[in-house]
């Protein structure tokens, strides 16, 4: 009963963040400021993650794969299916859950437990539309962007460690990639991405939004955010794959 | 005017408020005072529209604010400034982004027209020009509040309320924020109301006076009748807080 209750009360607060901006400028400027946060500060720990991805996925298929008959392009081939298909856009989510989940609810919740959110109601500020809107869409556009990055990023990290290695040459490893591509598994590495971004900014938003108390129970809508993300990720991830595969 | 009429508010099947009726005048100072509990912060929240009232309604200047679509409460929240009791002041904007916050949401006002007027509010709430670059966390209690009402009244507002002004101030700041209260309600001549438990400041500042306990409306009236009102819960509080006004 309670889980109907709060998904209802979770589609209220999407139907309400959807309404008219109450100003457009401070609404575009808004999602710059938001795509800032949940872009640009976290590439770092997606290159980190994603190069070393792409390196220990080489090794380990390296161990696996020692046959003379087996050709040095099959660790491209492998590297990229697996990483478009799986790997970036869930390992990616996964982390970016933690990170940009816990800030969406941190940062709300604690609005939410000192009034601000009440003066922005008191002030005729649609307080859903103005603080939730431009985190959905700046997720939605930055994280998808995160993950082809990472992407890429692995392939790199691959590609260099099997060279550094000795494992295959780039040459090789670029071919096995080139030799396995389709677009589609790309197009569906987006569709992913979008997924993931609209699960972790409206649900971290919600639990923010939420929050009663004080400080602890910010802590504990952190906390939500990140496992009821982690989680709807992994359901939509098996969804999808039924889906469109 | 605000005339709150017939209000009742329930949590949880408890009548937290239960037939509240009242009136507050433009130009003069009224205060709801009441002990912690008694439910005068629901009442504030009912007359502001953060709480809505589950029978009665609450009437700006003869509009019906409790029953008015979205649309129309807007246009009732933008004659609106409030201050809060811990400020509400928006912690990753500085002190000028939150005060010209209103005027950037709302008006059409140039850059420098928004400067001067958060200059011009800054210094009406006896605040320097440097303040404007600092962060809330950056500045005292105080300044807070200073800020909270800079940011309430940057709208030139015809309704002010204030919760608790006074709390997590010292005696000495309390005064200050209590005058700056007077002198703004004057200037502007607005309908303002404060929710407080400070006795000192119903002496000082208070034209009007509604006392709630346990969700009713006890007594109300002018501060000086209050020594000769017959209310025996007013008076205990009144005795209470005497004993701490001579302690300051």
């Amino acid at each position: 009963m309670k889980f109907f209750w709060s998904f209802g009360q979770y589609l209220y607060l999407l139907k309400e963040a959807g309404s008219r901006p109450d100003n457009h400028r401070v609404f575009i400027k808004r999602i710059m400021q938001e795509m800032n946060i949940i872009g640009i500060q976290s590439l770092g720990i997606v290159t980190v993650i994603s190069l070393f991805m792409g390196m220990v996925l080489t090794l380990e298929i390296a161990y696996q794969l020692v046959a003379a008959w087996i050709v040095d392009s099959v660790i491209g081939e492998i590297i990229s299916e697996t990483t478009m298909l799986e790997l970036s856009p869930t390992i990616t989510a996964l982390v970016l859950a933690g990170r940009v989940g816990s800030n969406i609810a941190a940062e709300i919740g604690n609005m939410k437990i000192s009034e601000q959110i009440d003066a922005l109601d008191v002030m005729g500020v649609n307080a859903p539309s103005y603080l939730i809107a431009p985190k959905i869409i700046a997720s939605v556009i930055a994280i998808p962007m995160l993950i082809v990055i990472s992407i890429a990023l692995s392939h790199v990290g691959g590609m260099f460690i099997g060279h550094v290695t000795g494992i295959c040459s780039i040459s090789d490893f670029s071919a096995g990639a080139q030799h396995t591509f389709k677009t589609f598994t790309l197009i569906f590495a987006v569709i992913k991405a979008f997924t993931f971004a609209f699960v972790i900014s409206s649900v971290s938003s919600y639990q923010g939004f939420v929050v009663k108390g004080g400080a602890l129970e910010v802590g504990k809508a952190s906390t939500k955010a990140v496992v009821h993300s982690s989680i709807l990720i992994l359901i939509f991830d098996y969804l999808l794959a039924q889906l469109l595969l | 005017m605000i005339e709150v009429d017939h209000v009742y508010k329930i949590f949880d099947g408890k009548e937290v408020l239960q037939d509240v009726s009242t009136s507050y005048d433009a130009g003069i100072i009224n205060m709801i005072i009441g002990s912690s509990g008694s439910g005068k912060t629901v009442l504030l929240k009912c007359i502001v529209g953060l709480l809505h009232p589950d029978k009665g309604s609450v009437l700006y200047d003869n509009r019906n604010f409790t029953n008015m679509n979205y649309r129309d409460q807007k246009k009732v929240r933008l004659e609106i400034g409030m201050l809060f009791q811990g400020a509400a002041l928006f912690n990753s904007m500085t002190v000028f982004e939150n005060i010209s916050f209103p005027l950037k949401m709302f008006s059409n006002k140039t850059p420098k027209e928004v400067q001067m007027r958060v200059e011009s509010c800054l210094e009406r709430v006896n605040l320097e020009m440097k303040v404007a670059e600092l962060y809330p966390s950056e500045i005292s209690g105080g300044m807070q509040k200073r800020v909270g009402i800079a940011r309430a009244i940057v709208n030139q507002p015809k309704y002010l309320f204030y919760d608790e002004p006074n709390s997590g101030l010292d005696p000495k700041t309390s005064r200050v924020i209590d005058k700056l209260i007077k002198d703004i309600t004057n200037d502007l001549n607005t309908t303002t109301i404060i929710n407080s438990h400070d006795m000192k400041s119903v002496f000082e500042i208070a034209d009007n006076v509604v006392f709630i306990h346990d969700g009713k409306k006890w007594w109300d009236g002018n501060p000086d009748e209050i020594d000769d009102s017959k209310n025996a819960e007013l008076l205990q509080m009144m005795d209470a807080s005497g004993r701490e006004i001579q302690s300051d």
